[in-house]
């Protein structure tokens, strides 16, 4: 009996991370199927947690006066073609409708003259964005309301350890455990969408927060992709910043070690307002000429405009401004030294534009669902959006038309022994160790940022090293077994990049190989995508599909 | 991150714990009262929810955090 061996939660949809992607799932699998149960499940308090509540919450919305398919042409032409046209197409289509659900649940977005205030994002040309007052914190609270209201259920502070599959491969629901407690948890659902975002090598600040879904479905023998491609932006280790669009509107620049712009040499057109990816990019290439350090100079900003800076409509950002300079005393008006950072992959789950996944019975939405290679500011929220509601859909028409899941007992008994065996007896700081043994190997920008494939190859070597390791740690209590299953989860994001970065021999957005410098589109529009294989990595590539915006003429 | 909690002001409501991210934050039993207790307070991601949450303003969160490896 299922029941004796953890708490038994039945389902019809289950919707894994409370992000931007889950909750529109959440809602969106419940208006589809009223009469069936819902449930979204997260690690933390929803409402509270993921990137999503951190965010400024700036997304993409194409209203009916604009044009659709210059829109798709935008985003894709944007990611290089790296993107699934149909699914962004129908991700937009969806967006003014969800724009009025989130005015219909308070959300309130500045108007002028009875029209929503939307204002461009970099990289992409005709696009634009909003964003609700209060940012992603209220974004996310009144999503919470909603679903309270329309009936979902929410099984909060429980952490996804494994996927359920019946015989016949089918995913089924999950194993969790209570994040305090460490009980044992069963959830058997007709459909289930993992929701958990991508992964993050710990970044700084809130981009220290992680989702593990991809490697469940990879586990699970589900099909990922876009491994190669990360999330690159100029950052500074002293303090967090989100504002460079801004403060370069407003005179800031970025300089070099010689006090010298550089951007216009590597952007003529857009200079220092070019994406943050080619921003990252040219600062590599500027380490590369012996120019560093670099700086971005706030110094340029006039006295009178600085005010805002030191002030956020995002809670936690306003709070940081601050006490930034009371508290630490940095100010953050003079030159300081930049870098780029790498702050997460774009690794997700490949899925078809109604959002399934290889394997039946599982779905992905948000940023664990492969739909692109760069999300620009505005596009990340956009995108979860739209797949959170497209996900919701397709999971509620499987949970209709499959029911009847199946958890199998055996499976169930060996992941809690599994589970239970690897937080006691353990090492209070194993996870941290492993964690900066990663770090020290990842975050070289002649690793993640600028690739080569001699270097690859010898970080492989040592990743084994590390991985090894945390197959033999084991934590000394549930915090720091939910700490190590992530931090696993890294090293074997790690593997993949790694791999799929060798594999890719070429440069493109934020993949940059030193010794295949130039974009090839005769040979690279092409998904890389990756099974698990006998406890490998199995890589191979296929066309990307292009039914809406032709491939670029050579 | 979190620095300091003043329990001569905190009112035991319990908001702090279940707003945490990071899992930093328990409500433990001390003393016949339910305190707030910081736990792996290096894994803190300084987000400054349970400040933002506290009711009573009794909760101090430091705005920088530990570095990363850098990239050079
Ligand atoms: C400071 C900041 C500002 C940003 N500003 C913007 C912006 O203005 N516009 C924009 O478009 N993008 C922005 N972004 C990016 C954007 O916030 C994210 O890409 C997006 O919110 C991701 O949403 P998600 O639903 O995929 O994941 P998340 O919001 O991260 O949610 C994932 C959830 O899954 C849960 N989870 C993960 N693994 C498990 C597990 N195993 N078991 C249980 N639960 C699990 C996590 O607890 C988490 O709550 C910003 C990001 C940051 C950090
Ligand atoms: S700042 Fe955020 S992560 Fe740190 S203790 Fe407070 S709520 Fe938790
Ligand atoms: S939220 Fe504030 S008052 Fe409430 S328990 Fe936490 S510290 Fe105490």
């Amino acid at each position: 009996m299922l029941d004796t061996i953890g708490r038994l939660i039945e389902t019809d949809v289950l919707v894994v991370g409370a992000g931007a992607g889950g909750l529109w799932a959440a809602l969106s699998a419940k208006r589809h199927l009223p009469d069936g149960r819902v449930t979204l499940l997260d690690a933390h308090m929803v409402g509270r947690t993921g990137h999503t509540a951190f965010s400024n919450a700036w997304m993409v919305v194409v209203t009916p006066e604009d044009d659709l398919d210059a829109c798709v042409r935008d985003i894709v032409e944007g990611n290089e073609w790296i993107a699934e046209q149909e699914l962004i197409h129908d991700v937009l289509s969806v967006s003014h409708f969800q724009l009025l659900e989130m005015e219909k649940m308070g959300l309130v977005f500045p108007k002028e003259d009875g029209q929503f205030i939307r204002r461009p994002t970099r990289g992409l040309k005709i696009t634009k964005v909003l964003k609700p007052d209060g940012g992603g914190l209220e974004y996310c609270w009144r999503l919470r309301k909603a679903l309270e209201a329309e009936g979902v259920d929410l099984l909060e502070r429980v952490f996804v350890t494994d996927l359920a599959r019946d015989d016949g491969g089918r995913v089924t629901g999950a194993f969790g455990v209570d994040g305090r407690t460490g009980a044992f948890v069963i959830v058997r659902a007709g459909a289930t969408v993992l929701a958990t975002n991508s992964v993050t090598f710990r970044a700084g600040f809130v981009r220290d927060l992680t989702g593990t879904g991809t490697h469940l479905a990879y586990d699970a023998g589900a099909v990922l992709t876009n491994a190669e491609f990360g999330y690159l932006r100029p950052g500074t280790p002293k303090f967090y910043f989100e504002g460079i669009t801004f403060a370069i509107q407003d005179g800031a620049r970025f300089v070099n070690a010689q006090g010298e712009p550089f951007m216009e040499h590597y952007e003529p057109d857009w200079a220092d307002r070019a994406d943050v990816q080619a921003l990252s990019k040219a600062m590599v290439q500027e380490k590369k000429e012996g120019r560093t350090p670099l700086y971005l100079d706030m110094s340029l900003i006039p006295e009178e405009e600085r005010g805002q800076y030191l002030q956020s409509s995002v809670a936690w950002m306003d709070y940081f401004f601050r006490k930034l300079g009371d508290r630490a005393r940095i100010d953050m008006f003079g030159r300081t030294e930049y870098y780029p950072l790498f702050q997460m992959t774009k690794l997700g789950i490949k899925t078809d534009a109604a959002c399934r996944s290889s394997v039946p019975g599982l779905l992905a939405a948000g940023l664990a669902q492969a739909s692109c290679a760069s999300h620009f500011a505005g596009f990340h929220i956009g995108a979860c959006n739209g797949t959170g509601w497209i996900a919701g859909k397709s999971a509620a028409d499987d949970a209709r038309r499959f029911g009847g899941p199946r958890v199998s007992e055996g499976q169930a008994r060996s992941v809690k022994a599994e589970v239970s065996a690897e937080w006691s007896g353990g090492d209070e700081k194993s996870d941290d160790d492993l964690l900066r043994a990663l770090q020290s190997l990842i975050f070289p920008y002649e690793v993640s940022i600028l690739k080569h494939e001699t270097r690859m190859r010898r970080a492989l070597e040592e990743l084994d090293a590390i991985a090894e390791r945390g197959a033999r740690s084991r934590a000394a209590h549930v915090h720091g077994f939910v700490r190590l299953r992530e931090t696993r989860c890294m090293v074997e994001t790690a593997r993949l990049m790694l791999e799929a970065s060798l594999l890719r021999r070429e440069s493109r957005m934020s993949h940059l190989r030193e010794d295949y410098p130039d974009r090839d589109d005769k040979t690279w529009l092409k998904w890389i995508l990756i099974e698990k294989e006998a406890d490998r990595p199995h890589l191979w590539t296929e066309p990307i599909e292009t039914p809406l915006v032709p491939p670029p003429s050579p | 991150m979190i620095v300091d909690i003043d329990l001569e002001k905190c009112t035991s409501c319990g908001d702090c714990d279940p707003v945490c991210p990071a899992d930093i934050i328990h409500m433990e039993e001390q003393g016949g009262r339910l305190v707030p207790v910081l736990k792996h307070v290096e894994h803190c991601v300084t987000c400054f929810n349970c400040e933002i949450f506290c009711p009573v303003q009794c909760i101090d969160v430091h705005p920088i955090v530990r570095r990363r490896p850098l990239p050079w």
